[in-house]
């Protein structure tokens, strides 16, 4: 490999970094990705339930790698994976579930159309600045799906490149009861082939999906999507292993690379004209705050103070309803199928007076319990006394053959507020000696109010179709997984980290480029919305390129 | 070796009541109980053992109490018994073993077989478990 300056080193490769290569390789550039995780060939990923789950295969160990988390329960840090992504090639579009939702439009502007409820902020472009490259983002990595069913979502400047995903025959039922209490169903947008696409196979409708890398490479991944086609130009690099420990700056303060540790922990510097950092909204704002520098002394980027503030997750709702197979001759119920995927936006906004905000989320329907251990787990129950013997058996039996599940799962909005935040830790190190990111939490009740909402309108739909034993499984919980929020984009350097280019306001060739940015977190599974952005970013650092200002 | 011989006998035969081999295969049959055994000795799970080797013991102290047998000679009857006995106690550590050992004879029965239970697929063919759905199909499990 040439040692010289790169045109752009990229640090992460998952949905904030993984556009970003494709498109500045494809113009041209220099490009080199660092990855802190190991690279997987497809056939690599477990599909088995033990070993994806138990073995780690995707999560760092707690000792070596932890996060550590506060709040207002508890007295002292703890050691927690809250905040973690996949660490490996492609990051978290590996093992996403691949629901590729747009946002609303109100979603970029939920302060003027809400009010100053906590740390609610505009984003300071709208969803017609992004929409061009929703529409770019759903082509590069392919996203199956049926344009002009759902009668919420955003204008929408192209149809999806790829027809929706085969579904359980349960689906059209549930649909039409959807419509017949005047909802608007539409199939949930993956980015998983319904048919072969850029070289790509089709799904084979296995279920080791969500959770899981997919080892025929249907998933949309970045790993599989954009980075070997990024490759394929010969101007881009992409470096697995790397783990980034500090970007550096020039005396005039611009950056002017970064610093990584390889597998063996020497240390490298990679000299580069412009940097971006998508290590995912923990992390990438763990990195900042761990740069610093006589220019810098609080870290990279964070004269206001603001790196790590505003941190984001979601709220997580899910519920789910049984069906006995016997009691519904006129339901086509016995099929085994992973995907039942529908969804509706109509519980998008709650009515006023139920909440201090009233915004719900996107509702997503799916057959529940196909994996066998992971049903078998939930068929056992969290209750006391734990079924076994002949009563445990039977109700497995009853699982797998005569009953069907259906759940429903809704991502809504995790309200910013200022006890929510990430700071470097005083006392707990990783494995190469540096502060892990202790992550503050307080989840506001608004939450908890919103997932009551969603979960009873999940269960009216369910309990119409003639499902029993209605569960919830998470009321207003916590992502676990996404992150946003902890760089805030903005107009007023005093008050955010980022312009609206997702460039620090600082540092004139440095870029944040995951959900870092988001003032707030939408009412969906935000991974389009930072694929797309990504692209947006990269737009715009062409332009500026091209006009010689990052050379 | 994490079991005594004395342990592993209780075990295997805990194990085959928590999933009887009433109307097909059980916790015999998929050599759950032996998977467990491999577990109790695998990074991560070694924390377990003081907490198997208690509860184990508290069986064949209710067997002999109950019945005046070691646990293992106990009729299928019997050791369930003992298993209800167990399961009303109230101690916490102790729940939280045998759901431990429900959770794992679980795993033994249904996990690939590439990780030493469910013997010869016989968890999925007893469940109707497509194979498409065990994450078998694929080949090799990418460990």
């Amino acid at each position: 490999m040439t040692p010289g300056i790169r045109d752009a080193v990229i640090i992460g490769s998952g949905a904030g970094g993984g556009p970003l290569a494709l498109a500045l390789s494809r113009a041209g550039l220099d490009v080199l990705v660092l990855e802190k995780g190991p690279r997987h060939r497809p056939e690599e990923y477990p599909a088995d339930e033990l070993a994806n789950q138990r073995h780690r295969f995707f999560l760092p160990y707690l000792d070596g790698e932890p996060h550590t988390v506060v709040t207002p329960k508890t007295t002292r840090p703890v050691r927690t994976e809250l905040g973690w992504i996949a660490t490996c090639v492609g990051g978290g579009t590996v093992h996403m579930g691949a629901f590729l939702y747009r946002f609303h439009p109100d979603d970029f502007r939920m302060r003027s159309r809400f009010g100053p409820v906590e740390e609610l902020a505009d984003w300071p472009f709208g969803y017609e600045e992004l929409e061009p490259y929703y529409t770019l983002a759903e082509r590069e990595v392919g996203v199956a799906g049926q344009a002009g069913l759902n009668p919420f979502e955003g204008p929408r400047s192209g149809p999806y490149p790829l027809p929706p995903l085969d579904s359980h025959p349960l689906a059209p039922w549930l649909e039409e009861a959807c419509r017949k209490r005047g909802l608007h169903p539409f199939p949930t947008p993956r980015s998983i082939n319904s048919r072969p696409y850029q070289g790509r196979p089709a799904c084979i409708y296995c279920s080791a999906c969500a959770g899981y890398g997919c080892r025929v490479g249907a998933k949309g991944s970045t790993a599989e999507a954009l980075l070997p086609r990024a490759e394929a130009t010969g101007r881009c690099e992409v470096r697995p292993e790397c783990m980034v420990k500090e970007v550096t700056v020039d005396r005039q303060g611009r950056a002017s690379g970064c610093i990584y540790l390889d597998r063996e922990g020497r240390e490298h510097e990679v000299p580069a004209r412009v940097v971006f950092v998508c290590a995912s909204a923990v992390e990438s704002a763990r990195m900042l705050l761990l740069s610093r520098s006589p220019r810098f002394p609080d870290g990279l980027a964070n004269g206001s103070g603001r790196v790590g503030r505003h941190l984001q997750f979601h709220g997580v709702t899910m519920g789910q309803g049984r069906f006995r197979i016997g009691d519904h001759p006129e339901l086509p119920l016995s099929a085994w199928h992973p995907f039942l995927g529908v969804s509706l936006m109509d519980h998008y906004f709650l009515p006023e007076g139920v909440s201090a905000l009233p915004k719900g989320g996107l509702l997503r329907f799916d057959i529940d319990g196909t994996v066998p251990l992971a049903t078998a787990e939930m068929v056992m129950g969290e209750s006391e006394p734990v079924p076994w013997g002949a009563d445990l058996k039977r109700r497995l039996r009853e699982h797998f053959q005569e009953h069907r599940t259906v759940g429903f799962e809704a991502f809504h909005d995790f309200l910013p507020n200022d006890r929510t935040f990430v700071e470097l830790d005083p006392e707990v190190k990783d494995r190469w000696g540096l502060p892990v990111a202790r992550i503050h939490l307080d989840v506001p009740e608004h939450h908890r109010i919103a997932g009551r909402w969603l979960l009873e309108h999940g269960f009216e739909i369910l309990d119409g179709l003639g499902a029993v034993d209605l569960r919830a499984t998470s009321v207003g919980g916590t992502s676990a997984y996404l992150v946003h929020g902890t760089c805030r984009m903005g107009s007023d350097p005093r008050t955010s980290v980022l312009d609206e280019h997702c460039r620090a306001h600082e540092v004139p060739n440095l870029y944040v480029v995951d959900g870092s940015f988001m003032p707030t977190s939408g009412g969906a599974a935000p991974t389009l919305t930072i694929l797309a952005n990504s692209f947006r970013v990269a737009d715009h650092v062409l332009g500026r390129w091209r006009a010689g200002e990052l050379r | 070796m994490a079991l005594t011989g004395e342990e592993r006998k209780i075990l295997a035969a805990a194990a085959e009541r928590i999933l009887p081999s009433d109307d097909g295969p059980g916790a015999a049959e998929t050599g759950a109980a032996a998977y467990i055994e491999r577990l109790l000795e695998t990074d991560g799970f070694r924390s377990w053992q003081p907490l198997f080797e208690d509860g184990l013991g508290r069986f064949e102290e209710l067997a002999e109490e109950l019945f005046a047998l070691p646990f293992p000679s106990c009729d299928a009857d019997q050791r369930d018994e003992v298993l209800r006995r167990f399961q009303a106690e109230p101690d916490r550590l102790r729940r939280a073993f045998f759901r431990k050992l429900v959770s794992f004879t679980l795993e033994g029965f249904l996990c690939d077989p590439a990780h030493g239970g469910n013997r010869g697929g016989l968890g999925w063919s007893y469940l109707g478990v497509p194979e498409v759905h065990t994450g078998h199909c694929l080949g090799k499990t990418g460990e």
